[in-house]
């Protein structure tokens, strides 16, 4: 414990050493909760529109990341493709994100000032603060944990170093990242496409801050935050207004990040070592958000979210031809809603997990 | 496919020697699946889902179309990443702890039950889970990353293609993109060099071997290929010769480091006598002149003209 107290603080003194401005950097963190909330609270609007439904602020903030991941996926691309700079691309970054803000604002606030009680910030049930105190604790130790200490090296993991060259080179994939040098033989296509670095070479140009730190210290907190927001959405499903019962979910999930942290294919590896990684996000965010999406069972109104969750995990994931797994997962899940509607399998169903048929 | 299904029914054992969260997985299941407890339809279908996820990654058959599906990119782990365990376990664990502990009884004692149920589980977690001391495993990295800060001060750096042991070149490009190295990460990591076509060439794979020779010292046995080499192109450094023989194959390898476009080198600072031998050597035999620009923890670093 003293030993990681005192890694702490030498890490907290690098950062200061490095030059991270703590205003820009707080600047950073309100933008990087404000920004998402604006764009997915009115993509969430529009898609509840013309029913009374509240719009939680984890449902919005996912789905706006979700519109952000996007953008810089459709940035990338032009860069790879269309050989613009980075330094074009930043300012594409900044019309693009200006832009939707301001087409965002006009749903949320038309929404806002006739029906206010739509947007839920915080949960609004009573109960007592011992287990939202003890989730409080537990996850801002992690995060803490995730912010301060020195970053380690994930196997195969190259985001870093490509940020890097993006940034030397002032374009996308011009020299290999690994080298520096130009490309002899070219790269993998389904590589090329993959637009996380240049999503943290943006957010990195927009401020002051290290690549470096930003990719391994703060990103990670962001894609943490993510998680909670995907569990805490779960937790809403399965245990409905039950207040207690969802942050008890969320205290053993944050339990099992810390439990479970020794390998790169682990969710606590995901969340406290590696989480600025593109399978990290699809493991932390990505697939509960699907799952969350497919127990809804509502197609009707998930579908814009699910075609979202698929086409970033296509973006920050290395999958077969995009169909990833939040693809096939949902996949899965349908199978089983058609098989389960059926007579044999009802009861099938209701004979292993007892209680009465479904109709 | 063959090679699928051997990855997936030897890679199971490896998955559980990982971490064993896959078994309380499978606790919940039938737990509930025995007690017939699951109240709402969302937890049936969480259920399931998770049920049928788990069971198609336990069966090889069903992995190896998994792992197909998930491409070769991947091993056979993440195919793991499909089950949603962390919530079942979570979502089992929350509905065990509240009827276990009595939450409905209004006793005043429910939260101390509770607290006692919390912290079995967290015993059951930790004997499941795998806990990693992966953050402090980077510590020896200290005197590489110092290398790299002093590599990026140089002016040398933004011309020449840099050499030197496999940590400092990590650094490097991790810590800047403006310097250029001789060969990269994808050299000795073969998951690094999934990303490119690339290859290096016969000469520079020699170099990283020689300088893998250099840095792990008398402990590390010099690739057959290298010495072989070295023999034919050197006539030397076989056992029994003197030292004079190494300084060739040195000053050889040194001057071949330069042809292949390396001005600016870093070795471990323990070999800087062998090193400034072999350039001497090397400016008697080749006409190249190499110079110790400076040191670092651990580090010299040297340009050549």
């Amino acid at each position: 414990m003293v030993y990681y107290f005192q890694r702490t603080c030498v890490a907290c003194n690098k950062l200061y050493e490095k030059g991270a401005d703590a205003q820009m950097i707080i600047l950073l963190w309100l933008l990087l909760a404000l920004i998402p909330w604006l764009l997915g609270a009115a993509v969430q609007t529009v898609i509840r529109r013309g029913t009374p439904e509240v719009v939680p602020m984890t449902d919005a903030w996912i789905t706006g990341g979700l519109c952000c991941v996007g953008l810089a996926e459709a940035l990338h691309l032009l860069g790879a493709f269309g050989h613009l700079s980075l330094s074009g691309l930043r300012m594409l970054w900044y019309c693009g994100l200006a832009g939707l803000s301001l087409l965002s604002l006009v749903p949320v606030v038309w929404t806002w000032r006739r029906h206010r009680e739509r947007f839920r910030i915080l949960p609004q049930e009573g109960g007592s603060f011992a287990l939202p105190g003890l989730f409080l604790v537990l996850v801002l130790t992690q995060a803490v944990y995730v912010y301060c200490m020195p970053a380690i090296t994930a196997p195969g993991d190259i985001t870093v170093e490509t940020l890097r060259s993006f940034q030397a080179a002032d374009g996308i994939y011009r020299v290999n990242p690994l080298t520096g040098q130009a490309y002899e033989q070219g790269m993998s296509m389904r590589h090329r496409i993959l637009g996380l670095p240049t999503l943290y070479a943006l957010i990195g140009a927009c401020f002051p801050v290290d690549g470096g730190v930003l990719v391994q210290n703060l990103m990670p907190v962001v894609v943490l935050a993510g998680a909670y927001m995907a569990y805490y959405r779960l937790a809403r499903l399965l245990f409905g207004d039950h207040l207690r019962k969802k942050y008890l979910l969320l205290i053993l999930v944050a339990m099992i990040f810390w439990c479970g942290e020794g390998f790169p294919w682990l969710d606590g590896y995901a969340a406290l070592h590696g989480a600025w990684l593109g399978t990290s996000v699809r493991n932390l965010v990505l697939l509960p958000y699907a799952l969350s999406l497919g127990l809804e069972r509502d197609l009707r109104r998930t579908w814009p979210c699910m075609l979202l969750c698929v086409l970033a995990e296509a973006s920050v994931c290395r999958t077969f031809n995009g169909l990833g797994m939040c693809l096939l997962l949902l996949a899965v899940m349908a199978v089983l809603d058609k098989a389960g509607s059926r007579g044999f399998c009802r009861r099938l169903s209701s004979r292993i997990f007892g209680g009465e048929e479904e109709p | 496919m063959r090679e699928l299904l051997q990855s997936a029914l030897y890679g199971l054992g490896g998955y559980f020697q990982s971490n064993h969260m896959a078994v309380l997985a499978l606790g919940v299941l039938l737990y509930f699946a025995a007690a017939g407890r699951t109240s709402g339809t969302r937890e049936k279908r969480l259920l399931a889902v998770t049920a049928t996820l788990l069971a198609a990654a336990l069966f090889p058959g069903s992995a190896a179309i998994l792992m197909l599906y998930q491409t070769r990119f991947y091993s056979y782990h993440w195919i793991w990443s499909l089950v949603p365990v962390t919530l079942c376990i979570a979502w089992g664990g929350t509905r065990l702890l509240w009827e276990l502990t009595g939450q409905q009884r209004r006793d005043g004692k429910a939260a101390w039950r509770l607290a006692g149920g919390l912290a079995v589980l967290l015993a059951l977690l930790l004997l499941t889970g795998n806990l990693g001391n992966l953050r402090s495993a980077g510590q020896d990295r200290i005197p590489a990353r110092q290398a790299a800060v002093y590599l990026e001060e140089l002016p040398e750096s933004r011309e020449a293609l840099l050499w030197g042991p496999r940590a400092v070149l990590e650094e490097v490009r991790r810590h800047t993109g403006e310097i250029r190295l001789l060969y990269g990460r994808n050299m000795w990591e073969p998951e690094a060099a999934a990303y490119a076509y690339d290859t290096y060439p016969m000469e520079q794979q020699r170099l990283f071997d020689w300088m893998e020779t250099l840095e792990k010292g008398e402990a590390y046995e010099i690739p057959l290929g290298l010495k072989i080499y070295l023999e034919d192109v050197a006539a030397v450094w076989e056992d029994g010769q003197d030292r004079g023989d190494q300084v060739l194959a040195d000053a050889y390898m040194l001057q071949s480091a330069f042809r292949q476009g390396s001005a600016l080198w870093v070795f471990p600072a323990r070999v800087t006598d062998r090193v400034a031998l072999a350039c001497g050597q090397m400016e008697q035999e080749y006409g190249l002149r190499a110079r110790m620009l400076g040191e670092t923890e651990g580090y010299t670093v040297w340009a050549c003209e």
